[in-house]
């Protein structure tokens, strides 16, 4: 006569090696084709495209320097001392700020000040010729 | 009173010192998926320019890369700087709205300025409007 014993239960033992190595290429991959850099653009419009030019009278150049200086009515101020182009927008809105650089200024350097421009309400900004 | 030894269960314990490896590993992974960005790897090496601009980047017909030492790729193309103005003309005209291409220029912080307008120019040149200058978020400094 056969006696019905009660079922052993039998632990199945996972290994957890191959889990590691899949999770290891996954970390691998997404480390190297991963970037961090949170890119932002700078429209750089044509003059005829953003805005009439019929608007705007007069034209300020603003030369700057690879000192971190920039040069408007003959005079160089540092470039975060922007009160002189502040009075000029107060006084002429419609006034263009014509921008070119000296030697060895950097386009970090000029994308700095226009920033600066930007950030003190600046609206008519030309790069040497070209509109922003 | 006599402490008999207890037998001991036959437990697996070969795996329990790699859990906190594969936490570790499990966390590194999540933080690359979310935090990053899949990028491709591109023809020339740049460092873009810092701004505080807040206009987030959005996708340009064609993407022109400028080294710091002027070296120009055009989509992964590269190119001598005097081609640039034909081969730009020559991507525009097979477009179907000429007013609208977009290009995205990706040049190194440290291209000298006048080298970048050189390359504005010969962009403007070729009759494209829309122009846009790559930058990326300025980092906070802690001087």
């Amino acid at each position: 006569m056969l006696l019905e014993t009660a079922q052993v239960t039998k632990h199945r033992i996972i290994s957890l090696t191959p889990l590691i190595d899949v999770v290891f290429i996954l970390l691998l991959f997404f480390m190297l084709s991963s970037g961090f850099t949170h890119w932002r653009q700078m429209n750089i419009t044509a003059a005829s495209d953003s805005y009439n030019l019929d608007e705007i009278r007069v034209q300020y150049t603003l030369l700057l320097h690879p000192t971190d200086e920039y040069e408007f009515n003959n005079k160089r101020y540092r470039m975060g001392n922007l009160s002189p182009l502040k009075q000029l927008l107060k006084d002429d809105p419609r006034g263009m700020l014509v921008i070119s650089a000296a030697e060895h200024v950097s386009t970090q350097q000029l994308v700095d000040f226009l920033d600066n421009l930007t950030s003190m309400g600046a609206q008519h900004l030309s790069l040497s010729g070209l509109a922003l | 009173m006599m402490i008999l030894p207890t037998e001991e269960k036959p437990t697996n314990h070969l795996d329990d010192n790699v859990i906190p490896l594969i936490n570790v590993v499990f966390l590194m992974l999540i933080f690359f998926m979310m935090a990053g960005q899949l990028t491709t790897s591109e023809q020339i090496a740049i460092q873009p320019p810092q701004s505080s601009q807040p206009t987030p980047m959005v996708e340009h017909e064609a993407v022109l890369l400028v080294s710091a030492d002027g070296r120009m790729a055009l989509d992964e193309t590269l190119l001598e700087a005097d081609m640039l103005t034909p081969v730009l003309q020559q991507k525009i005209a097979g477009h179907p709205e000429k007013q609208r291409f977009t290009l995205l220029v990706k040049t190194d912080a440290m291209l000298p300025a006048n080298a970048l307008t050189d390359v504005l120019k010969q962009v403007r040149a070729a009759g494209i409007l829309k122009v846009s200058l790559a930058t990326q978020t300025r980092q906070a400094s802690h001087d």
